[in-house]
């Protein structure tokens, strides 16, 4: 089948996937703890890797009607949130583009501290 | 064009493959077989020693001497040079053929076979081809049972080709000769169609044996296509061939000849100008400006120079972008961010055919017309995506796209969308289905496609003007130069073929760069601040407008006097005197010249002036 390629992403507070271990995201990518998905606790992060994106499907939540694409992971095909790719609601305009990953779907662990350099 | 397989080769140890194998002291090596030219005595001519390179050369100069008709001096150059055109076995092999006696060539085929390097397949396939002609010869001439023998006992036995072997049979119901030939896609029996049939036939011979034709003229012609891609200013259609091009020195477009200087300043916006965007048909400008109107030009095919055909009033919010319809007939005009307005212009009636305007919250600010012309699409960075008809009637509308670019592609059915997560995806309204393209790190601002709907240029925000393929969907080229980090700027495809691109810059000045090359062979210096957009007309490859936000709109074209400047000319009764009526930059200037003087200046225009041989009156 051959290598599915891996991103690193890096930092000090790293977030991945409870299933296998992949490294999704860290810590300074996180904007928001204050979501809720199917099984609670939901976190909104900017940045993560190693995903899998579905079709774009319409869905009315809390917020207002979102057009969303599930995401699971790359590695092992597991369920972990969504990313918005549209908002009806101008006030929710922020999400758009970000990743949605829900709290008992991953696992936070420590990573090294890197110094990275400043862009 | 019948090769020399009478006697006047010679058979002189020399063979094509040794390299600087010595061919000299022919004249006493000779083989029995062979007769000097004109009977002289034999050994007369001592050949030169040459390398592999050189013999080659003679040999193709030598074919090409026969096939202008230089036949003893194409003999004299074998005879002294020691080399031969084609192996006496192929010069007779050709005779033959081109006399149509298929008997002789097929016995002739049988003594090449020991020459023929490759399998016995490409024997089966030349006496094929042999018979094929013969066949269709007999069948021209009415000899039906002659064909109808080849048919059977020559073409069947050889079992190759069976599909063909039922075609031809086929052909014995044609009605004459007009019909065969028709359907045989065949020119009739005579020179031409053996001259064919032998071309066919050379490719199977190794070079050695007999030379590939004309194969001079195509080396040169290789050579002359070499000198037009190695060009970088090259931006004239010149037929393939020699006939247009010198081959006594390179060729070599100079800067001059290339849209680079101003040709007009026009200043009749009054505010900063956006966009601009020649008709498909090259024949009208048009520009949009920030002061709400659009301004439509006339261009002049001879002076390559815009006049102000009409002003179009009205786009409260500004003029941000411009479609034209694919038969130029029709344009739309879009606003910038906010403006939830379309407007549809009848260009050729000069009037307003209809204002769309939705609902007062979208933002339509793109818009691509469908290659029929009936429909377009637009769309905005409030997420609206709509496919409408001429009337603004939306037919359409895809949810939850925000649009920054849109562009119809060739195929009548795909739309392609720059989006704000930086992508560029491909909509399928008809189906409902989307698929991603490209990719970028930062935001597409706008795009344009080019005629063969293979590349993609995109000005990317801060990062410059990037080159995609869109059917292996990766990234090209990067164009260097563009400064651009705070305003929206556009850029295009031109030039013949398309092999140039433009794009308006932050730095107040117009880049152009040569497809293959990033880095920019022209900068364009005149505006005094922002370039937002270039158009490069699409029929008239020396013109290229560009708009700024100093308010004017600048043609450019080649250099003074690579311009074709003069409209009229009046010859006096007595020829003494000219009167040189020219157009140039909108200033009209008469110059009456003597004989000498028109002379003098002729060598500078470039092309034939029409002259009516009217007095002048002075």
């Amino acid at each position: 089948m051959g290598r599915i390629f891996l991103d690193h992403i890096g930092g000090s507070r790293l977030f991945s996937c409870a299933s296998c271990d992949t490294i999704l995201t860290n810590r300074s990518e996180l904007i928001s703890t204050r979501f809720t998905g199917a099984t609670g606790r939901a976190f909104l992060f900017n940045k993560v890797v190693n995903l899998n994106y579905s079709e774009v499907q319409d869905r009315v939540m809390l917020t207002g009607r979102h057009m969303v694409r599930d995401v699971s992971c790359k590695n092992c095909d597991a369920k972990l949130g969504w990313i918005y790719e549209f908002a009806t609601e101008e006030n929710q305009r922020y999400k758009e583009g970000r990743v949605i990953l829900e709290r008992a779907l991953v696992t936070e662990s420590d990573g090294i501290d890197e110094h990275m350099g400043d862009d | 064009m019948q090769q020399a397989a009478n006697g006047c080769t010679q058979r002189n140890g020399v063979s094509e493959d040794h390299t600087g194998s010595s061919s000299e002291k022919n004249g006493t090596d000779l083989l029995p077989d062979t007769t000097a030219l004109n009977g002289g005595p034999i050994g007369e001519f001592s050949a030169k020693i040459m390398d592999k390179t050189s013999q080659d050369i003679v040999r193709l100069i030598g074919q090409h001497l026969k096939t202008i008709g230089l036949d003893r001096t194409a003999d004299l150059l074998m005879q002294e040079s020691g080399c031969r055109l084609d192996h006496p076995a192929a010069a007779k092999f050709r005779q033959h053929v081109m006399d149509g006696d298929w008997a002789k060539a097929e016995h002739d085929l049988m003594e090449l076979k020991t020459l023929l390097d490759s399998s016995s397949q490409s024997l089966v396939e030349m006496k094929f081809l042999l018979l094929e002609q013969k066949y269709l010869e007999y069948l021209e001439d009415g000899r039906v049972l002659d064909a109808l023998h080849v048919l059977r006992n020559e073409l069947t036995p050889l079992q190759h080709n069976t599909n063909r072997v039922h075609v031809l049979s086929s052909y014995m119901m044609c009605n004459g000769r007009e019909e065969l030939q028709l359907r045989a896609n065949w020119d009739g029996k005579g020179e031409k169609s053996r001259t064919q049939l032998m071309d066919k036939l050379q490719t199977y011979l190794p070079p050695t044996i007999m030379l590939p034709p004309r194969r001079l003229y195509t080396l040169l012609c290789q050579a002359v296509e070499h000198q037009k891609h190695q060009c970088p200013y090259h931006n004239t259609l010149t037929e393939d061939g020699l006939s247009s091009v010198s081959l006594l020195v390179d060729h070599h477009c100079t800067r001059e000849q290339f849209p680079c200087e101003t040709v007009q300043i026009l200043n009749d916006h009054c505010d900063e100008v956006w966009f601009c965007r020649f008709s498909p048909d090259g024949l009208k400008l048009a520009t949009g400006s920030k002061d709400t109107t659009v301004v439509i030009w006339d261009v002049d095919p001879e002076t390559l120079t815009c006049t102000h055909r009409k002003t179009l009033e009205g786009h409260s919010y500004g003029v941000a972008y411009i479609a034209w319809s694919p038969d130029s007939t029709h344009l739309i005009a879009c606003g910038p961010e906010d403006c939830p307005e379309l407007w549809i212009w009848n260009i050729e009636a000069d009037e307003l055919r209809v204002k769309v305007s939705h609902s007062p919250e979208d933002s339509l600010t793109s818009c691509s017309w469908h290659r029929d012309g009936k429909k377009f699409v637009t769309g905005g960075i409030r997420g609206q995506f709509y496919q409408c008809d001429l009337e603004g009637n939306v037919l359409d509308s895809w949810e939850g796209v925000r649009v920054n670019c849109l562009w119809c592609r060739k195929d009548g059915r795909t739309v392609l969308a720059a989006d704000t997560h930086h992508r560029v995806r491909s909509y399928n309204f008809d189906e409902l289905t989307d698929s991603n393209i490209l990719q970028e790190d930062h935001p597409v601002m706008a795009f344009s496609v080019n005629s063969a709907d293979r590349l993609a240029l995109l000005n990317v925000a801060t990062q410059g003007v990037h080159l995609w393929d869109l059917q292996d969907r990766c990234l090209v080229r990067k164009f260097q130069g563009v400064t651009q980090g705070h305003f929206t700027i556009h850029s295009c495809f031109g030039g013949v073929n398309q092999d140039f691109v433009a794009s308006g810059s932050e730095d107040n000045k117009v880049y152009i760069w040569h497809i293959k090359r990033e880095l920019p062979i022209a900068t364009l210096i005149g505006h005094t601040r922002t370039v937002n957009c270039v158009s490069w007309n699409p029929v008239f490859h020396q013109m290229l407008a560009s708009v700024s936000d100093d308010c004017t709109v600048r043609i450019w074209g080649p250099a003074n006097k690579h311009r074709n400047q003069t409209k009229q000319t009046k010859i006096s009764d007595t020829g003494q005197f000219y009167l040189l009526i020219s157009s140039y930059c909108d200033n009209d200037l008469c110059q009456l010249l003597t004989s000498h003087e028109v002379f003098t200046s002729f060598d500078s225009l470039t092309t034939n002036l029409p002259c009516d041989n009217r007095s002048v009156t002075l």
